[in-house]
């Protein structure tokens, strides 16, 4: 016995993990091409933030990678015999 | 029923593919077993899995445009086919969705990269190539002959192109993988440098259009459990290069000459633990004379064949 996801009423700029989990838990065969569209949404949304995370984390390892070891900070080449 | 030619003569395969020779090349007691004696392991293998449905999903949205559907819809067609691939049902019509057991490679996964990877392209379409007779050039099944002798007869290099694409004034051949290495973007590529299927459908590129086909585009995706990173990459080949490869191919088909005439087909034992452990560890390291026990135990008779020809829609 399958049941169909009752997630017809989501608009698609609210669909959340909830209702995609419903979606891949129903029977394909009573899918619905709505049903397809939130998926896609989903996805969609989840890509931009996925990719905000990823921007995020790269701009922080950049600034760590250019941030002075303090230890160094006041040396010069004369210091390092240079 | 169709019947598909044999791509052997005895135990000589004479139409050979990238799969067949990567094969080969890799172990010829592996070649013999898969190729020759056409067992596959009953155990089902999550990345091939993947891959398979990967490779359809964006195949299907291919065609679908090709055919004039807007993204959208050519998503749907694509998505619908993968969520009734990756279901069972049992007596009583109850379905039970796949689960491969491989925490990078599930449903959710495979419908996030497919629609990801039209997302990461959008900007950036590389478009199809469009072949003289006006047609899209995707699913290009191939088979022609790469060299006749007295030895070894007529040989065949057969194989399925996906898509050519144009790349500027540049024809090339696009490939799309996946992969859950950590080695992504920049050592996972290498391989591709000197990767025998890349210039083999070079190869086969160049003579099916009759015209200059430069090399591979490789399209691939790192699967994550958070996201799916997608990495673009070309890879040349010069005609001097298509050229080793085409001797180096043949210098392979003879050794598997050789060992068919015989019939002793060697173990590389310095295989055996690639990847991961080869398929056959558990039957090679049997004694000869229980192998063919084991072997039916735990694989099945399945024939690889290169000279069937895909059909549109059927991802096997």
């Amino acid at each position: 016995m399958t049941t169909t996801p009752s997630t017809s009423e989501t608009p698609l700029s609210e669909v959340s993990i909830q209702d995609v989990q419903a979606l891949f838990a129903a029977d394909p065969r009573t899918l619905t091409p709505e049903d397809i569209s939130k998926m896609v949404a989903y996805y969609r949304a989840e890509r931009h933030r996925w990719l905000a995370a990823e921007n995020t984390k790269a701009t922080k390892e950049k600034k760590a990678a250019a941030t002075v070891n303090p230890a160094l900070a006041g040396l010069s080449l004369e210091d390092l015999g240079l | 029923m169709i019947v598909e030619p044999s791509p052997f003569r005895g135990t000589f395969q004479f139409a050979w593919d990238n799969t067949s020779l990567e094969l080969l090349k890799t172990c010829p007691r592996k070649y013999q077993l898969t190729i020759i004696e056409g067992w596959r392991s009953k155990t089902p293998s999550a990345a091939l899995d993947f891959g398979r449905l990967f490779h359809a999903g964006l195949e299907l949205v291919d065609l679908a445009m090709a055919k004039g559907d807007p993204l959208d819809e050519a998503l749907h067609h694509a998505i619908d086919y993968l969520l009734r691939e990756t279901v069972s049902y049992d007596e009583d019509g109850v379905h039970t969705p796949w689960v491969s057991g491989d925490k990078y490679r599930t449903r959710e996964i495979l419908i996030r990269s497919v629609i990801w990877y039209f997302e990461q392209y959008s900007t950036d379409p590389l478009p199809t190539h469009i072949l003289p007779d006006g047609n899209p050039a995707l699913e290009l099944s191939f088979s022609f002959k790469i060299h006749e002798d007295e030895q070894l007869g007529q040989i065949l290099w057969c194989g399925h192109i996906d898509k050519l694409v144009d790349f500027g004034e540049h024809v090339m051949v696009l490939e799309r993988k996946h992969t859950s290495s950590s080695s992504f973007p920049f050592k996972y590529f290498e391989k591709y440098l000197t990767n025998s299927q890349v210039s083999g459908y070079t190869y086969a590129g160049k003579v099916l259009l009759q015209t200059e086909v430069h090399g591979a585009i490789v399209d691939a995706a790192q699967v994550l459990i958070g996201g799916t990173r997608f990495q673009r990459s070309q890879f040349i080949r010069t005609p001097a290069q298509l050229d080793e490869w085409a001797n180096d191919t043949l210098s392979w088909i003879k050794t598997a000459k050789g060992y068919s005439d015989t019939s002793n087909w060697p173990m590389n034992t310095e295989s055996c633990m690639n990847y991961g452990g080869c398929v056959f560890l558990g039957i090679c390291s049997k004694d000869p004379s229980v192998r063919a026990q084991f072997l039916r135990t735990h694989f099945e008779p399945r024939p690889w064949n290169p000279l069937k020809v895909r059909k549109a829609g059927v991802y096997e």
